[in-house]
């Protein structure tokens, strides 16, 4: 319950008005992926891939981040909302993060930097699901990985901004009825402040 | 005796010109004006690099930038006209300014963005390693000053209307540059005048000379003993050498200059 309330409060705290277009998508499409927006590393609030050739990108233009991450004691859980055939879907990786990286604030993102999660639910811990409007169901993955290619501090007018959290995904599943999800081209630039970032370590 | 008749002859012919040229001794004087010339210079310039500056249209991520140039130029000329009235040869000093500036413009509707957010300000990156850094600027000027020789030649066509001339004009401007600042608006004021140089230097400065050439029309109005106002249009044909700064202009037909003059004539 008290998750729930501090996730709303967050979200609350997400669509609340602002007057920085900072937290504005920046949506530039990419002519080698189209309908995906291009890889940047700029905070440009983007992401997408394919899945299953169908395209999978940033539910949101306007002046709200659409995604947020959650640290808890053992995982970092980065929720991307989204759309796919003009429905909503939801993208939730699930990362275990063990002590060493204390992600106690925003700022402790930092660390991630370079950083590469192999996605095998036979091998690893680190997990992926989707929610939505009839979303797909992955009952394993076993092959696959996201890398956070840059992360990086925004400095506006001297003053710390945000932080960039940029990389890149793709990983191969098994439906229930054995059927195969194919997850490629997948890209994300996400300014993440205290806002969307949400501590349950503590 | 043909020696001597040869002689008389040649003298004869020299007392016959030496009276001739007495004569039309009035009619075959330069003219001597000074002129007064103030006016525009309209320059179309290129796109400025935007690389700095991040985008905020949202979907479809427009750079909504405002660049524009304008000069004024003022000189003081002298004038040589010959006898008939028809080629006259000017020089003189001229001082030019040029105005330069990278702003916001009022942001226009982008595909579906609906909720583009309103702002007079950029993000605008500057250098630095380790982070992604930017300043809040509302816009970026630079000021030149310029003191140039033009040299131009003109020919006047004969109206019939003794208070009225059209003209022909070429031009060749020989300009340099005596003063240059650049300025930033930062949306905050306090404490930012520092990092001015971090925004200014990602842009050229102009160079320390600049040639161009211009060809053009005008007209003068008021008799030629008298003085008379006039009003050219000359039409930039290409430049030589030389950058004008933040804002790069087209080599050739860059735009045109727009003069008003005053004519006085030197006794």
């Amino acid at each position: 319950m008290k998750k729930l309330i501090i996730i709303a409060a967050a979200l609350l705290a997400m669509t609340a008005c602002s007057k920085s277009d900072f937290k504005q998508t920046q949506y530039i499409d990419d002519p080698d992926y189209p309908g995906l927006p291009i890889y940047s590393e700029m905070g440009y609030n983007t992401y997408g891939a394919y899945i299953n050739e169908q395209v999978f990108t940033v539910s949101s233009h306007g002046s709200n981040r659409p995604f947020y991450l959650v640290a808890d004691r053992e995982c970092l859980t980065m929720t991307l909302y989204g759309w796919r055939e003009g429905t909503n879907l939801n993208m939730v990786f699930t990362l275990p993060i063990d002590s060493t990286y204390h992600l106690e604030d925003y700022h402790d993102l930092l660390a991630l930097d370079g950083k590469r999660f192999d996605i095998d639910t036979t091998a690893t811990s680190c997990n992926v699901k989707f929610e939505g409007y009839y979303p797909p169901t992955i009952t394993s993955i076993y092959s696959g990985y996201i890398s956070f290619e840059k992360i990086q501090q925004v400095i506006v007018d001297k003053e710390d901004a945000e932080i960039i959290v940029s990389g890149k995904f793709q990983f191969r599943a098994f439906g229930p009825d054995g059927n195969r999800l194919d997850v490629v081209g997948g890209r994300f630039d996400l300014g993440v402040d205290q806002t969307n970032f949400i501590n349950f370590r503590r | 005796m043909r020696k001597r008749i040869f002689i008389w002859s040649c003298l004869l012919l020299l007392a016959g010109t030496t009276a001739k040229a007495q004569e039309t001794a009035p009619q075959s004087q330069w003219h001597h004006n000074l002129y007064v010339e103030l006016g525009p210079k309209f320059t179309s310039h290129l796109s400025p690099n935007l690389e700095p500056f991040r985008p905020t249209g949202g979907w479809g991520a427009y750079i909504n930038v405002d660049s524009r140039m304008r000069t004024w130029q003022a000189s003081a000329r002298y004038e040589i006209v010959s006898p008939n009235y028809h080629w006259a040869l000017r020089t003189g000093l001229q001082y030019g300014f040029n105005y330069k500036r990278i702003g916001y413009k009022q942001a226009e509707e982008v595909f579906h963005t609906m909720d583009y957010v309103d702002t007079e300000w950029y993000y605008f990156q500057v250098d630095n390693e380790n982070q992604l850094e930017y300043l809040l600027v509302k816009g970026i000027e630079q000021h030149s000053h310029y003191l140039g020789i033009p040299l131009e030649l003109r020919y006047y066509f004969n109206s019939g209307i003794e208070t009225f001339r059209m003209y022909l004009a070429a031009e060749a401007d020989l300009d340099f540059l005596v003063g240059n600042r650049n300025k930033v608006n930062f949306l905050n004021k306090d404490g930012m005048a520092p990092y001015a140089k971090q925004v200014t230097e990602q842009y050229a400065n102009p160079d320390p000379m600049n040639a161009s050439a211009y060809f053009g029309a005008g007209f003068q109005v008021g008799d030629r003993s008298g003085i008379g106002v006039g009003f050219n249009w000359l039409v930039h044909l290409f430049e030589i050498n030389g950058s004008t700064g933040m804002l790069p202009t087209k080599p050739k037909f860059a735009g045109s200059k727009l003069q008003i003059e005053l004519l006085i004539p030197l006794k």
